[in-house]
């Protein structure tokens, strides 16, 4: 099959998939109980209040023309307007914009650390399996994978801003880059313990193949040797890893969202359904299912682009 | 047996004595109303002092043990054998199951599985282990689906399975005494991984304040113990380390099974 029908038609599959879990959630949240004008205007709200705010989020209609039109606010891309006033975008789609710079930053920086902590590990660790590298490097993974991201969080804001007070902490406005370290870190440190085990193991089946014994009969050794023939054939189920970790890490900030106090997406979500903000909730949920299944698209091509013994399949 | 493989079963049988009998030794007390009762340093009349609310914290640990485990265990128990059926079913019968089955791990698998579990947990009022089980098990059995459908398919057009095919065998007796049996050693060290995974799920759930709010589960003793950590330092110390180490010690032994059961697949 050409390449261009297997793009266009995993694209299909996985937006069919996306508009399926938006429909899914927009009904689940109209059949759980909890009212969104009781909940945005208060108990004591007048009748007359509660009315003009049915009427103007279509509360007051019946379930089919509430879905017809919140298709109809996708379909112009305003995705509605968020119900809460507290919020002065005048769409939904707006405010996501404001807000998902934030665990954008968040999630890559993230990333870009574990990278930097887990390639050059993995690689040490692969040189000389068992040795005391490599036992070194396997326990870190294994501590890195098992704390708690909302325990190292407020750990890290122990040292760094009570004890030592040499970084911002949550209760600061954000202003630069200093202030994604903490969160950044700590995110980092559970995905380096998982990227870690990747590279030592894709270095350790180069080494094992045929080619690499070929290199080195012929006298080649040292960094450059790594560099050239080992690596990048290592480092292709990375790539894979990365981009599944990228896509997690979409709705995966939640938590260290919750204990450093960014106002990201995955905030915005946990906000929006305790006082059941269905517009604003949608909306966060169709951003995070987008970016996810395109991550995974994404992936998916890059393997085949790089790996060329992967022939691409529908 | 590695000396470091004794420790890890040594701590996961303390853990696992905590659940079972720890309730029973320890029993929660009830608020410490003396006083000096709340918010007590550890040692004196309460070994590891006493939270926000003065609720002994070594008790509320014990019963946190059994909330993890009761959790971690039932979460793969139950997603693991609805998973493996389903992916067993779409694997060997191909067609339009296959297609439902896969549509719907698709489904499960174009969100986040946490942010899944997140949003699950808010349609509950009032919410306790069962509805946490529900929750992950929803996101959880199409990773035990997805492998069981991979063997399934695999074994398909092998000569033993064929050959219970040509002697008349009911589709329903080959894949649950023919095919079934030989996804076993893999759903199992998933399932390993998988206990884990659903103790740290819990937690998480529950520190978000989603889950157990009672103060038996780790994760929610972090969440009051994180906002205190300043003045009472021992709230989120102790919890932190147990829930780490118990995570810790799972992860190891379910890499140990791996190497039991599937030896090629670790290095």
């Amino acid at each position: 099959m050409d390449r261009g029908r297997t793009v266009a038609l995993k694209t299909g599959r996985a937006l069919g998939s996306v508009l399926m879990v938006v429909i899914i959630v927009f009904l689940t949240l109209r059949i759980v109980p909890g009212d969104p004008a009781i909940l945005i205007l208060g108990e004591q709200a007048r009748p007359a209040d509660i009315e003009r705010f049915e009427k103007a989020t279509h509360l007051d209609k019946a379930l089919p023309q509430q879905l017809q039109a919140y298709l109809g606010d996708i379909a112009d891309g305003s995705l509605g307007k968020p119900y809460q006033a507290r919020f002065d975008t005048p769409t939904v789609s707006s405010l996501l914009a404001d807000r998902l710079p934030y665990t954008l930053e968040l999630a890559i920086v993230a990333i870009l650390f574990a990278i930097l902590i887990a390639v050059p590990a993995g690689i040490l660790a692969a040189l000389r399996p068992n040795g005391l590298m490599d036992r070194a490097v396997l326990g870190f993974s294994l501590i890195g994978v098992s704390v708690p991201t909302f325990w190292l969080g407020p750990m890290l804001i122990y040292l760094f801003t009570v004890s030592m007070d040499i970084l911002p902490g949550p209760a600061e406005p954000i202003t630069g880059p200093a202030h994604l370290l903490l969160p950044a870190l700590t995110l980092a440190f559970g995905l380096s313990g998982k990227l870690v085990r990747f590279v030592r193991t894709g270095v350790l089946e180069v080494l094992s193949e045929d080619y690499v014994l070929v290199a080195r009969s012929k006298g080649l050794h040292g960094p450059r040797f790594l560099l050239r023939h080992v690596l990048p054939g290592a480092l292709i189920p990375v790539v894979t890893l990365i981009g599944v970790q990228l896509a997690a890490l979409l709705g995966g900030t939640i938590v260290v969202e919750q204990v450093f106090a960014r106002p990201g997406i995955g905030r915005l979500l946990m906000d929006a359904i305790y006082v059941r903000d269905y517009n604003v909730v949608q909306g966060c949920v169709l951003t995070i299912a987008v970016g996810y299944v395109l991550v995974h698209l994404v992936v998916d091509l890059v393997y085949t682009w790089i790996d060329p013994r992967v022939k691409a399949e529908a | 047996m590695k000396f470091t493989t004794k420790l890890c079963l040594a701590w996961l049988g303390l853990v696992v004595i905590a659940a079972l009998i720890g309730p029973l030794l320890l029993p929660l007390d009830g608020p410490d109303t003396s006083p000096g009762g709340l918010l007590a340093p550890a040692g004196g009349d309460h070994l590891l002092g006493t939270d926000e609310e003065g609720r002994d914290v070594l008790q509320l640990l014990v019963a946190g043990a059994r909330t993890a485990l009761i959790v971690g265990l039932a979460t793969v128990i139950i997603s693991g054998l609805v998973g493996t059926f389903l992916g067993t079913a779409a694997g060997y019968l191909g067609g339009i199951v296959d297609r439902i089955v896969m549509t719907m791990t698709e489904a499960v698998y174009s969100f986040p599985g946490i942010l899944l579990a997140i949003f699950l947990m808010f349609l509950m009022p009032e919410p306790g282990v069962g509805h946490i089980v529900v929750a992950l098990c929803i996101g959880g059995w199409a990773t035990y689906a997805r492998l069981a459908r991979g063997i399934a398919m695999s074994l398909r057009e092998r000569p033993f399975i064929e050959a219970a095919r040509c002697i008349g065998l009911p589709n329903r007796t080959i894949m649950f005494r023919h095919v079934m049996p030989q996804t076993i050693p893999h759903i199992a060290i998933q399932a390993s991984f998988g206990i884990a995974n659903a103790i740290m799920a819990e937690a998480t759930l529950s520190f978000l304040g989603l889950g157990i709010a009672d103060g038996t589960s780790w994760g929610h003793m972090l969440s009051s113990g994180a906002v205190l950590y300043l003045s009472s330092p021992h709230l989120a110390l102790a919890p932190g380390l147990i829930l780490a180490l118990t995570i810790l010690v799972v992860l190891r032994l379910a890499d140990n099974t791996q190497q039991y059961l599937n030896p090629k697949a670790s290095n």
